[in-house]
């Protein structure tokens, strides 16, 4: 079956989403896929994992794992 | 123990902090008196534990690690009257504020900078800054939602109920709120 491919802006959903919820196989493969392949996306998305570990730096919930009320 | 510091010093920077957490506390309650006694229950309950306080973290860290307790709990225990919410406007849930960072096929329009997390303490803390100044900056429902899930940990159908959103708009004020922190620190640090 052919995928649609994924814009730029439909991978800023994605990275957003997965912080609520688990992507499925099939959006974490096409979201990989673009990142692998799209030199801005690449960055964007690591702009995005620093934003993340630093938020939580700021709220001091770097240390919590698993008690199930992390993002 | 040893490196707890001293009472008086810690009452000191402790109190720096106040109309910060304050900020915090209203931007959740949206009652003043609520968030004056979540902001007192914080900073009683940082002089009495000062022994857990760790001196490679930041104070204004670990106190807002440790009112994130107090905030929810005020918030659950229903002991404070809090401000009905009011459904965020359409202007805080309209993405097309992004447009110009896309082209119309759905491309980033600017080269990314990549930046990555700081190396040094003194970097680290001018980062947080940055971030601090950026997450001010945030309308206010989004910042609340935003707080909500990050901050306070809440699961999305709680803050769904407790702020009177659709699954869909949640998800948008939380989207908006990352766009406009990534963009916003690459505009204030990334470059």
């Amino acid at each position: 079956m052919e995928r649609q491919a994924l814009s730029c802006r439909d991978t800023t959903w994605l990275v957003s989403d997965a912080r609520e919820r688990r992507l499925t196989p099939e959006e974490g493969r096409s979201l990989a896929e673009h990142v692998a392949t799209c030199p801005f996306c690449s960055r964007a998305s690591v702009q995005f994992e620093v934003l993340f570990r630093q938020l939580e730096m700021y709220f001091g919930r770097q240390d919590e794992q698993g008690d199930g009320s992390k993002p | 123990m040893d490196d707890a510091l001293p009472l008086d010093q810690l009452e000191e920077e402790i109190a720096v902090h106040r109309p910060l957490l304050f900020k915090l506390a209203m931007v959740q309650l949206q009652n003043a008196a609520a968030a004056d006694d979540v902001v007192q229950e914080t900073l009683l309950a940082a002089l009495i534990g000062r022994g857990s306080f760790r001196r490679q973290s930041q104070i204004k860290t670990w106190l807002i690690s440790i009112m994130r307790h107090k905030v929810l709990d005020a918030i659950r225990s229903q002991r404070y009257v809090l401000a009905p919410t009011t459904p965020p406007s359409d202007d805080e849930c309209n993405v097309a504020v992004f447009d110009a960072l896309f082209d119309t096929n759905g491309c980033w329009m600017d080269a990314k900078d990549a930046w990555t997390d700081p190396a040094s303490s003194a970097e680290q803390s001018a980062f947080l800054k940055v971030l601090e100044a950026c997450l001010t900056r945030l309308p206010e429902r989004t910042s609340r939602a935003f707080m909500m899930r990050e901050w306070l940990g809440m699961e999305t159908s709680e803050i769904q109920s407790l702020l009177n959103v659709s699954p869909s708009n949640l998800r948008i004020l939380l989207y908006r709120a990352r766009m406009q922190l990534r963009l916003c620190l690459d505009l204030n640090w990334g470059r």
